[in-house]
């Protein structure tokens, strides 16, 4: 046998583990301000029930014989799959579904012989917990006429960012992917102020709202994110720029679209990460789709 | 990047136990070495067995030999000497067939063929839980300072770098305490990371260089310090490299000893007292070493022996955490040259450039092999080109 001996103590378990720990703050919080426990029970049934289709459905293509789709096939799937179960839904629940199997999906797809059916009940159940309440917080964040913002930024935040620090302190997150947009909005937020009166904190806080926050620290940081240094960071000044958008927009269905869509697009900045350049033909088709979904949503 | 810290406090142990000769040595040679004795010669320690890219191989042992292929086996008996006689450094070199210690094993005498303005002592010893160069260092300090103000008054060196671990006060204050009075001799503490002590990176951190093949393009000599003892010992004293002190680990059990060339894994564990039985040996190193069987035997080339427990390690699919591309030492991004291993486009991502320091599979929280992939993939693109 081959070098080396020894290894790194962080595994794809670990990782697994400080993530479902991570998110311990905010499902507490979740439960202690408001508690439904009738409708969770059916979000878990439901998403129950949507994973193992997904997993079947992922299984399926992972066995196609164009490798590369493998690598997109999980937000592609994922939008497909709502777009027929739920046309008519409103727009939080949809949303509180795409993330929680998008993250279920992420956290089955490090291995999925390796993921316990404990460990696998217990990230779905806590994950539909907190995606229910997420779901429900977006609906109020961008729907309601803005009164309940600050009030709604405050039960998110703090607990999410515990979360997220305890992350970074464990490695198992790329920080950068998360950091580099939030400093992106902020930047921007900068700029705003030259040309418009207002605060400053004002717009930054009201642009990094939680459920954007929750995005960046958590669900950004999957599997389907650039390799390189070089790549996080453009990868990650883009997303910050496309946020502003859509956020400005206050729309939450677009802004769900480029959560979903934009991990795509990662072959790109691999490519442009890479000190050795690999291979632009792969990442063509990724990005002219979603420059579609972008022409089509600012449409 | 300049490498990632693989053992949370290295323990240090300055004492050297020698290990008593074997009834039987065997010397190994490779296929292009002439041998110059016959079976039932009578050689001494120190007697030229035969020659190999030019240099001697010497016999590490006194007695009678046996067999000459595969191997040259020597039955030993008391110990005779027999010393060289040499007219400079370089036909010292030559004649003690000093090669560098460090596991590279080149010829020294080809580095100080060459004009260099300075010269780096190397004591990192990154592989962890090694400290065969730290007791070396220790134990020999005068020989070695010795050396060092020899190289410096009769080889155009302008200075001595001795780049030694920072986390190491004893050694600080032994090299602090012998060089304070050299001007030209300066010393520098250099972070406990992993592969610090790759000459490449040496010279980076301490003269903020890159150079291509060879260190002497940017005017240095990078010399382990064992091979600087070697030095000493075949150019004032005249006795040739037959013997090199070795750390073996056992679980918490450390110990440097002093080996001759030839002796067997099991010689060595034996007289330890060391169990090795339902345990993995591992030969130079656990990051750059390899699997060996009791029987291996251990050239001069190695600095350490490991028993180590056998704990298989399950592969999961990569999860794309970037970690090896962050810690690559020559900025290779092994994760992309697995998914290209098989298309024509693999010669874009080098990995031709690979050391073999397998940082990328320590690091690879799924586990993935990536050494052997990138190994595979480097032997791919030799072939073809």
């Amino acid at each position: 046998m081959n070098s080396p001996f020894i290894y790194s103590p962080l595994t794809t378990k670990k990782i697994r583990q400080y993530f479902l720990l991570s998110l311990l703050p905010l499902i507490f919080y979740n439960i202690y301000v408001k508690g439904n426990l009738g409708f969770y029970l059916l979000v878990f049934v439901l998403g129950l029930l949507t994973s193992l289709v997904f997993i079947y459905m992922y299984t399926y293509f992972t066995n196609y014989t164009w490798k590369d789709l493998k690598e997109y096939i999980d937000p592609l799937t994922t939008t497909l799959f709502f777009l027929i179960l739920y046309p008519k839904s409103f727009p939080c629940f949809a949303i509180c579904f795409m993330m929680g199997i998008y993250i279920l999906f992420s956290l089955l797809a490090f291995k999925y012989r390796l993921v316990k059916w404990s460990s696998f009940y217990l990230a779905l159940s806590l994950s539909f917990l907190l995606f229910y309440h997420l779901g429900f917080s977006l609906n109020r964040l961008f729907i309601s006429n803005g009164t309940s913002i600050f009030s709604v930024l405050s039960f998110y935040v703090l607990p999410c960012l515990i979360g997220f620090i305890f992350l970074i302190l464990t490695k198992s997150i790329k920080w950068k992917i998360s950091v580099i947009p939030i400093f992106t909005l902020l930047f921007i937020s900068v700029m705003m102020f030259f040309f418009h009166s207002g605060s400053i904190f004002g717009r930054f806080y009201k642009m990094i709202s939680s459920p954007i926050l929750f995005y960046l620290c958590f669900l950004n940081n999957h599997k389907d994110t650039p390799v390189s240094g070089v790549g996080c960071l453009i990868y990650g000044m883009v997303l910050g720029m496309l946020l502003f958008v859509f956020n400005a927009q206050n729309s939450i269905l677009r802004l769900s679209y480029i959560f979903v869509f934009y991990p795509i697009t990662t072959p790109l900045f691999d490519y442009i990460g890479s000190s050795e350049r690999p291979a632009i033909q792969k990442a063509i088709v990724p990005i002219l789709l979603f420059l579609i979904i972008v022409i089509a949503l600012v449409r | 990047m300049i490498g990632i810290k693989v053992e949370k406090k290295k323990q240090y142990q300055d004492t050297i136990t020698t290990i008593p000769c074997p009834k039987k040595i065997t010397i190994p040679y490779s296929k292009d070495s002439i041998i110059k004795v016959k079976v039932k010669d009578t050689v001494k320690t120190g007697t030229v067995l035969g020659i190999c890219n030019e240099l001697p191989i010497i016999s590490s042992v006194s007695g009678v030999v046996t067999k000459i292929k595969p191997n040259i086996q020597i039955d030993v008996t008391i110990d005779k000497f027999e010393k060289i006689k040499h007219d400079s450094l370089i036909d010292a070199l030559k004649k003690a067939s000093i090669y560098g210690l460090s596991g590279s094993f080149k010829p020294t005498y080809l580095k100080y063929n060459q004009p260099a303005k300075t010269l780096i002592v190397n004591m990192m010893e990154c592989e962890p839980y090694v400290m065969a160069d730290y007791a070396t260092t220790i134990n020999y300090i005068k020989e070695i300072k010795e050396m060092l103000i020899y190289l410096l008054n009769n080889h155009p060196f302008e200075e001595v770098i001795i780049a030694y671990p920072n986390n190491q006060r004893n050694l600080r204050e032994t090299l602090t305490t012998s060089f304070e009075d050299n001007e030209n001799i300066r010393l520098v503490s250099l972070p406990t990371l992993y592969p610090l002590g790759w000459e490449k990176l040496l010279v980076r951190a301490i003269k903020h260089v890159d150079y291509q093949e060879n260190p002497i393009e940017v005017g240095c000599i990078v010399s382990n310090v064992s091979t600087i003892y070697a030095m000493y010992k075949a150019y004032f004293l005249n006795i040739p490299l037959y013997e090199r002190v070795i750390t073996v680990v056992n679980e918490d059990d450390k110990y440097n000893v002093l080996i001759r060339n030839g002796m067997k894994v099991k010689d060595i564990l034996s007289y330890l007292k060391i169990s090795y039985n339902d345990k993995k040996i591992v030969l130079g190193g656990l990051m750059m070493g390899r699997e060996v069987t009791p029987n291996t035997v251990v050239t001069l080339k190695e600095n350490s022996i490991f028993c180590i427990d056998d704990v298989k390690q399950e592969e999961s699919s990569c999860i794309r955490c970037g970690k090896c591309v962050n810690t690559c030492p020559v900025k290779l991004s092994p994760v992309l040259i697995k998914e290209q291993i098989n298309s024509s486009r693999l010669t874009r991502l080098h990995p031709e450039k690979c050391i073999e320091c397998s940082i990328c599979s320590y690091i690879c929280p799924s586990r993935i092999p990536l050494k052997q992939i990138v190994l595979t993939a480097k032997k791919k693109v030799n072939e073809h080109e």
